[in-house]
């Protein structure tokens, strides 16, 4: 029963905030200085495809209803007409998804796998040699611009070594793997050093607790201490930190997708901005807004079924 | 703001009563002498970028493009395909980059510590109200925002300090507040309270001292990620505009001659990596020294 009224009030905290999103993604369309429909149109400016946009857009109408109008489209699943495509910005978000899903996917699980045993190392030894090299790489990364990481990479290992394509998708799934390897890997970099001291810092606690010190006062060994004891609990806080940055890996794939051109859907924001298509901008902002919120919300929800302590009151 | 990262701001417990502020000071640490130095000649070398090199950052020499590190004239080469040189576009370029750190985080501080002290203080309504609007913009990606933000009033280096501006308070006004919270019911707080005093001179000479160090501590992982940001708008061609030097868009005009010219991209590269190196190290000397306990 409990577990029911704990995901009803996270349902309900979420609501405020998905209004909020469609405020600000509604907003961003009349920040743009001067007429966006002259704006949107450049070079394409007619009197008579001024005044269509405009309707598209139903900017002929007040301010409140122009927000009533959207988010009457938004409960609808429409996103409004790409201004460049002339198609619906839903329809070309949908066909530039699967290179993106791809990269965000393929970068965590990299992230995870350089992450863990790199963590798990530098706690061994709070403060030795290995945790601070560790350390330092983990400052190092974290200045570092992603599209510059990216680059170096094909530098070295695409252009030099002809290990991976330059850029691009595939065709195939054992393309796609081949393809995206470099972005991944660019993209697990960075969200990969947030997760490994987070990783770290867990771990060391968890070495410090009294189940731990009694499991191995018992004599169990040392490994099976760490992986049925130290790795199970440690785990716990750094589903939480992923959570907490899955914003921020978001917005690192949009650059690494331009730098390595895998036509996704951060590749498509960027072209759209350079495009002035600002229905398509204004629809990915929101898409990727509300994804977040969800992905939050789903983490949270694995977050309480894992751990037994939490109380669902 | 690049990394949500409530772990950057170490001991998050307010200092207990009876301690002055001075009197819980760390000692300054090797870090902090040292990333203070490192920044400090990078943006005197910026400034005093006319002194250092003779090239007008934009001057194109077509009959010396491409010329390697350390040839004679050149001491970081020229780039490819117009031949300017690379030291005079580092040096003007790091202007943009080190304002869009220093300027960029040093207004949202302000803006997000008043937030936060509000929110945190008062309570209520007025709290749920602020606090919501921060899970409004954390729910965003920064980087997504701040584009939409940049592509809605063009691009332009003073449209990158304004997305900033808006969307990168709401990090501080969060810890600002948590802060708060745990600052109000301590005893000389509320003491302030029943002599009278006004809830904005509480604020500012009993609350205010306690909590900023927090948010001292997070400007410098900030200050990377403003960085970084105007770095990635630079490349994405969203910030400063060619031909005007900057570090990020260096990196994008250099990408497509790398082969052949690999210092052109990889020198500014080096360069942030360096000035982010220089705020990590502030950053852990200010942590020893603020909150010498934790």
């Amino acid at each position: 029963m409990g577990g029911f009224s704990y995901l009803g009030r996270r349902i309900l905290q979420s609501i405020p905030v998905l209004i909020g999103i469609s405020l600000v993604s509604f907003f961003l369309i009349h920040l743009i200085p001067g007429d966006p429909v002259q704006a949107m149109l450049g070079n394409h400016y007619t009197p008579k495809a001024a005044a269509a946009l405009r309707h598209s857009l139903g900017l002929d109408t007040p301010l409140p209803n122009q927000y009533l109008i959207f988010m009457r489209n938004l409960l609808h699943g429409s996103l409004g007409q790409s201004v460049y495509y002339q198609q619906p910005v839903t329809q070309v978000i949908m066909d530039r998804i699967e290179p993106t899903a791809w990269l965000v996917l393929y970068g965590s699980i990299l992230a995870v796998v350089i992450a863990f045993p790199l963590g798990v190392l530098a706690a061994l030894r709070p403060d030795g040699i290995l945790d601070q090299i560790i350390r330092a790489l983990f400052v190092t990364t974290l200045a570092m611009p992603s599209f510059w990481l990216g680059i170096i990479l094909i530098l070295f290992l695409s252009v030099d070594a002809q290990l991976f394509p330059v850029s691009g998708f595939g065709d195939t799934f054992t393309d796609h793997l081949r393809s995206l390897f470099l972005p991944s890997l660019t993209v697990a970099v960075g969200f990969g050093a947030v997760l490994i001291r987070s990783m770290r810092n867990s771990v060391i606690e968890t070495m410090q607790q009294d189940y731990t010190r009694t499991a191995r006062a018992k004599g169990l060994s040392f490994r099976v201490v760490l992986l049925r004891h130290v790795l199970r609990n440690a785990l716990l806080p750094v589903i939480t930190v992923f959570s907490v940055n899955i914003a921020f890996l978001l917005g690192s794939t949009v650059i690494i997708e331009n730098v390595f051109a895998i036509g996704g859907v951060g590749q498509l924001l960027v072209s759209s901005i350079l495009q002035r298509d600002y229905p398509i901008v204004q629809g990915i902002t929101l898409l990727l807004a509300v994804l977040v919120v969800t992905l939050n919300f789903l983490t949270d929800i694995l977050y309480a079924l894992i751990d037994p302590r939490i109380s669902y009151g | 703001m690049a990394v949500t990262d409530a772990e950057a701001i170490p001991g998050n417990v307010p200092e207990e009563l009876g301690e002055t502020a001075a009197s819980r000071r760390g000692h300054i640490t090797w870090p902090l002498v040292v990333g203070c130095a490192i920044l400090a000649l990078l943006a005197l070398a910026c400034i005093f970028a006319p002194l250092l090199t003779r090239y007008d950052p934009t001057a194109q020499d077509l009959l010396n493009p491409g010329a390697p590190p350390l040839s004679p004239g050149h001491l970081l080469g020229t780039d490819a395909p117009y031949g300017r040189d690379v030291l005079s576009r580092l040096l003007y370029g790091g202007r943009a980059d080190l304002a869009i750190g220093v300027g960029g985080t040093l207004v949202t501080i302000i803006v997000g510590t008043i937030v936060g002290l509000i929110a945190g203080y008062f309570g209520g309504w007025v709290d749920s109200l602020l606090m919501r609007i921060t899970d409004v913009f954390f729910a965003f990606p920064f980087l997504v925002l701040v584009l939409a933000i940049v592509a809605a009033l063009g691009p332009s280096l003073f449209n990158v300090f304004v997305a900033i501006w808006l969307v990168g308070w709401v990090s501080y006004a969060r810890i600002i507040r948590g802060q708060t919270l745990a600052t109000k019911p301590l005893d000389y707080v509320q003491a302030a309270n029943v002599i009278g005093s006004s809830h904005a001179s509480i604020m500012r000479r009993h609350i205010l001292p306690n909590v900023i160090s927090a948010a001292i501590i997070f400007a410098m992982v900030d200050a990377i990620g403003n960085i970084l940001l105007a770095a990635a708008l630079g490349y994405l061609g969203l910030g400063v505009q060619e031909p005007a030097p900057e570090w990020g868009s260096m990196i994008a005009s250099g990408q497509n001659y790398m082969v052949t010219q690999w210092w052109v991209p990889t020198i500014p590269g080096i360069a942030i990596v360096t000035v982010g190196i220089a705020f990590s190290l502030i950053g852990d000397g200010l942590t020893a020294y603020l909150r010498p306990r934790s």
